[in-house]
């Protein structure tokens, strides 16, 4: 800390800075597309039962094979916050029932916005 | 058997910072600390103010010329786990990784094998995380195939949150609510972190008022909280504490100190 702002903050009585904080209007918020990508991603949805972590044992990267494996847990059902999006992909695969990725996010941005007034968030 | 695994998917996030203070935190709580450096690069050492010439004595060497800075002993696990029998060592228990000393190990992020090695072994896995887009879109390499909120030893911590970005707040917003209870702790980005590395000093010595500082020892002692239950009481704390997710041990106690950390 330079000693200009520990001055200050010595006169002031305080130990640290309180940095300001910044909100955002959920309504208002970028849609990220990442977001959505990640919240789709079977991978961390849980609905990937044939991905492999990078903690499992893979015979062809791994240095042990001989020590048991954390296992790979059953595809938990999606709730919650994200619990459209995984309701969605187990139910109908993209594929055959395309989705609107934008008002999906709107739907979990106004989600986040119900919570934080609610005071939850 | 406290090791403690830090190691995250995507380099330059800060993960030697936060297993530097880790270390550091939890030595301040009076636990005996050993930090390991596993990284090719052995830069965790300038967290402690030492220069970049100074040697760490290795994990298998009988130390004399012991390093300790602040109580926390450093060490170079470098070697002896490129060693053909290190994960027989593992395994045997000939590693020290038990009694009532945290082993800390720093793992570059491109060492996926050696995470995945350590991770068997480890009581616990800190993963870092940035607010910023590269960090987010690895997530899915963290444990693909499992939610990351339902994660039994897996926990995240944000770094270098800056919440006058417009991207890293609706980040870290993102995160809350993907991550739960095992996002455990966010540490805000503080430039004294940098200079106390330039003035070859420890952030504590540099910066005690730091904010950054503040955040890491939340962090340390969240984690000595966390390394000290039992999967069978984690269970206990976290249905205690609300509406969490099966499988999903982090308690409620974890909780309420990263829920302080987002204001």
């Amino acid at each position: 800390m330079r000693s200009d702002a520990a001055n200050l903050l010595s006169r002031l009585g305080q130990g640290k800075f309180k940095y300001q904080e910044f909100r955002d209007n959920f309504a208002d918020m970028e849609l990220w597309p990442l977001f959505e990508a990640l919240i789709r991603d079977p991978r961390i949805s849980g609905t990937d039962e044939d991905s492999r972590s990078l903690f499992t044992d893979d015979p062809a990267q791994g240095r042990d094979t001989g020590t048991p494996t954390i296992p790979h847990a059953e595809p938990v059902r999606v709730a919650g916050l994200f619990g459209g999006y995984g309701a969605q992909a187990s139910a109908s695969p993209p594929a055959t029932a395309p989705r609107r990725p934008q008002d999906d996010v709107r739907s979990l941005l106004k989600r986040l916005n119900d919570q934080v007034a609610a005071g939850e968030l | 058997m406290p090791l403690i695994l830090c190691h995250s998917p995507k380099g330059g996030v800060g993960t030697s910072f936060i297993a530097a203070g880790l270390a550091q935190g939890l030595s301040q709580l009076g636990r005996e600390v050993v930090l390991l450096d596993m990284t090719a690069q052995g830069g965790v050492k300038h967290y402690f103010g030492l220069s970049p010439d100074h040697p760490l004595p290795d994990l298998e060497d009988d130390v004399i010329d012991q390093v300790a800075v602040g109580g926390v002993s450093l060490r170079s696990g470098r070697r002896a786990s490129a060693q053909e029998d290190f994960a027989e060592a593992l395994r045997s228990g000939d590693l020290p990784f038990d009694g009532e000393t945290f082993y800390i190990a720093d793992v570059a992020s491109g060492d996926f094998a050696l995470a995945r090695l350590l991770q068997r072994h480890a009581r616990l896995h800190v993963c870092a995380l940035l607010p910023a887009a590269m960090s987010l879109a690895l997530l899915p390499q963290v444990s693909p195939g499992r939610r990351l909120d339902t994660l039994d030893r897996t926990v995240f911590v944000l770094n270098q949150l800056d919440e006058t970005r417009r991207f890293a707040r609706h980040a870290a917003l993102f995160l809350r609510e993907l991550l739960g209870d095992n996002l455990i702790a966010q540490i805000h980005r503080d430039e004294a972190v940098n200079e106390a590395v330039g003035m070859q000093q420890t952030l504590a010595r540099y910066a005690p008022a730091s904010l950054a500082l503040a955040d890491v020892r939340k962090l340390a002692g969240i984690v000595d909280v966390l390394t000290r239950q039992e999967p069978a009481v984690r269970d206990e704390i976290g249905s205690d504490g609300g509406p969490t997710g099966e499988g999903d041990n982090r308690g409620s106690s974890s909780r309420s100190s990263a829920s302080s950390e987002a204001a």
